[in-house]
């Protein structure tokens, strides 16, 4: 057996996140990105189909379990670890860095995990991990929202924990990751949904919009690759043809673009964006056709690409003007035109204009949709592809590089930035030009054509009047300051009246108990301090002295004497 | 100058949509089978494009007006 030459990727950048505090402070960040390129090497060097089991107390643990699936996910969450890390070469911030390399450590792993005790494990480590991704802005908001981010990711491990030891003990203890057939038990059931959370399934998404846009500006571009996409990695893994997720995912796709059009902050508006893309790749896996399950696999890939290149431009803009809301911004187009232009090249991909990635993989899967005989779904993500265009294609360059002026001075940014997002949008463009590149590499045989004529002259038509209608209506879109409500109103809003009830109501009772017990404590004290004084009179405050307070012997003597008398008299009276 | 781009763009958008209707009519349909009338009816995805696009923009800002959309600061945790 080969098995002690198979290196799990995620080790890789594991043993970074140890060595990194280490290092010199200079060299981190170059060192941070050596290590995710040492990821992609073992990612690309180990044989298909290599494992490795480890024994741990009764059970086998496999730790690396290699597969196309497996593969395809592993390169592309390893390759944007280090494009991320070059974004962020500039960085002084060695919390951020080793988060990072967990974050990315724990993809990796539960990637090739092959049992689910394994993929738990690492599956905590990235929730534990991005949370510091967040609360890395110091700020009061990103603590807010981490903390929401965490509870929520809680909850869903939570979910996926009970569900694998329900597993476990219906079939005889086996934790093998194996593909459950649609419905098979409770127990796939509750997997399922300690998945969905990461995979930010309506409605138990809204961690995501919340969290992203408020983390710091480099954390945000790892965000946006990893936890949604080891989410569809594991849902295409486990539950491949459960029609529930097309469905799920078809509204996951209205749901993100709908949401985009009113959000202001371009963080915000590329995140529900996150939701709308992950939910094509959500539904290709409810499709369970070949077709279906290669179409999500590529869109994952090629969405990594994009979306990483969406957040990287939008975190230059953010940290060059310190702005965040397209209601504040306008007009930079002249002072970043490299910018706008890196911007649309993942704007285009992420819009499925044709030479660009998003192309070859959206319409991959929209057409096993059709293949499937899935008409209206169809119809439906082809509306969402319309959004998709309308609202990053459209309304936010418009409205951060165009429309008005408002006279901004962004600073410069480090060239480091700029080459992680030249780099990033290369590959967009390659796998747009070159298919085959991408395709060569999905789990199963591909017999799709992207660039077949018929399909060019549809995406034109649906694209240039999207954006005559956008031109239309133009006005209408103008960006608005405030909070958009989404369905975490149902546990904010109601959460500063729990929180009256459950802690500041106990609290105060608890106060209030405490204040009572003293104040009869303290009259006790005082009663039983100087009780002659209380008979007496005099200065109430005086403490008891044996010489000035005692009574008396004669007093004692004549309280005595006339006691005996009374009884004595009592006596008689009563014998007679 | 401005003038010049937009009319110039606004030519070559409208001359892709009427080559690729122009493409939809004169072509049929090779490799991927087509399943419904929908696919194959020239012009059906340019006017779904536009309709589409604005009953999404109706739908998004009808519900933002009824209640989705907040002034200023909504929650106190924020």
């Amino acid at each position: 057996m080969m098995t002690d030459l198979v290196i799990p990727p995620a080790a890789a950048l594991w043993a970074g996140a140890l060595i990194l505090p280490l290092l010199s402070r200079r060299v981190r960040a170059a060192a941070f990105v050596l290590f995710s390129l040492a990821g992609l090497a073992l990612v690309f060097i180990l044989p298909d189909g290599a494992r490795l089991d480890v024994p741990f107390l009764d059970q086998t643990l496999t730790l690396c379990r290699v597969d196309a699936l497996s593969r395809l996910f592993g390169i592309i969450f390893a390759f944007i670890a280090a494009a991320g890390g070059l974004y962020a070469l500039h960085l002084r911030d060695t919390g951020q860095q080793c988060a990072a390399l967990l974050y990315a450590g724990g993809s990796l792993g539960a990637t090739f995990a092959g049992d689910f005790f394994t993929f738990f494990v690492c599956w905590e480590v990235m929730a534990a991990a991005s949370t510091f991704l967040v609360w890395a802005a110091r700020n009061r908001e990103a603590r807010r929202a981490g903390f929401r981010y965490i509870l929520y990711h809680l909850l869903g491990g939570g979910l996926l924990l009970l569900g694998i030891f329900w597993l476990a003990s219906q079939n005889g203890g086996s934790l093998e990751i194996v593909a459950f057939a649609p419905g098979a038990s409770a127990a796939a059931w509750l997997i399922l949904l300690g998945v969905a959370v990461n995979a930010a399934v309506v409605p138990l998404h809204t961690w995501l919009p919340d969290a992203y846009p408020r983390a710091t500006v480099t954390g945000a571009v790892f965000l946006s690759a990893f936890t949604t996409k080891t989410a569809v990695y594991a849902l295409a893994r486990m539950f491949p043809g459960w029609e529930v997720l097309l469905w799920a995912g078809v509204a996951m796709t209205l749901y993100g673009v709908v949401y985009a059009v009113l959000a202001d902050d371009i963080r915000g508006i590329l995140s529900y964006h996150i939701v709308s893309q992950v939910g094509f790749m959500v539904a290709g896996v409810g499709l369970g056709t070949e077709m279906g399950l290669n179409g999500a696999t590529a869109h994952a890939f090629s969405h990594i690409l994009y979306k990483a290149l969406l957040f990287m431009a939008a975190g230059l803009v953010l940290q060059t003007t310190g702005r965040r809301n397209l209601s504040e911004l306008g007009g930079l187009g002249r002072s970043q035109p490299a910018v706008l232009a890196l911007y649309m090249i993942a704007a285009f991909s992420i819009s499925g204009v044709p030479l660009f990635n998003g192309f070859i993989s959206k319409s991959m899967t929209v057409s096993a949709a059709g293949e499937a005989g899935r008409q209206a779904a169809m119809l439906l993500m082809l509306l969402a592809s319309v959004g998709t265009f309308l609202s990053v294609g459209l309304k936010l360059p418009a409205f951060t590089w165009f429309s008005r002026d408002r006279g901004l001075k962004p600073e410069r940014a480090p060239w480091n930035m700029y080459l992680a997002m030249g780099l990033t949008a290369s590959v967009c463009l390659l796998h747009g030009v070159k298919p085959g590149l991408l395709y060569r590499w999905l789990p199963y045989p591909v017999e799709y054509h992207p660039y077949a004529r018929v399909h060019l002259a549809e995406t034109a038509q649906l694209l240039v009047l999207t954006l005559a209608a956008f031109w239309l209506c133009r006005r209408l879109l103008e960006p608005h300051a405030g909070t958009v409500l989404d369905v975490d109103w149902f546990f904010r809003r109601p959460a500063g009246f729990l929180r009256e009830l459950f802690v500041e109501t106990t609290g105060k009772f608890f106060d209030g108990t405490g204040r009572a017990a003293m104040a009869a404590a303290r009259a006790l004290a005082f009663l039983s301090r100087n009780p002659y004084r209380l008979a007496r009179g005099g200065d109430p405050e005086s403490v008891y002295s044996q010489d000035r307070h005692r009574p008396l012997t004669r007093t004692l003597v004549t309280i005595l004497l006339a006691v005996f008398s009374l009884l004595a008299v009592f006596t008689l009276i009563a014998v007679r | 100058m401005r003038k010049i781009i937009r009319g110039a763009l606004t030519a070559v958008l409208a001359g892709l949509v009427l080559l690729s209707l122009a493409a939809q009519v004169f072509h049929k349909p090779e490799g991927n089978h087509r399943a419904s009338w929908w696919e194959s009816a020239p012009g059906f995805f340019a006017l779904f494009g536009f309709i589409g696009c604005l009953f999404l923009i109706a739908v998004a800002l009808g519900l933002g007006r009824a209640f989705l959309r907040k002034s200023g600061r909504y929650y106190d945790d924020d």
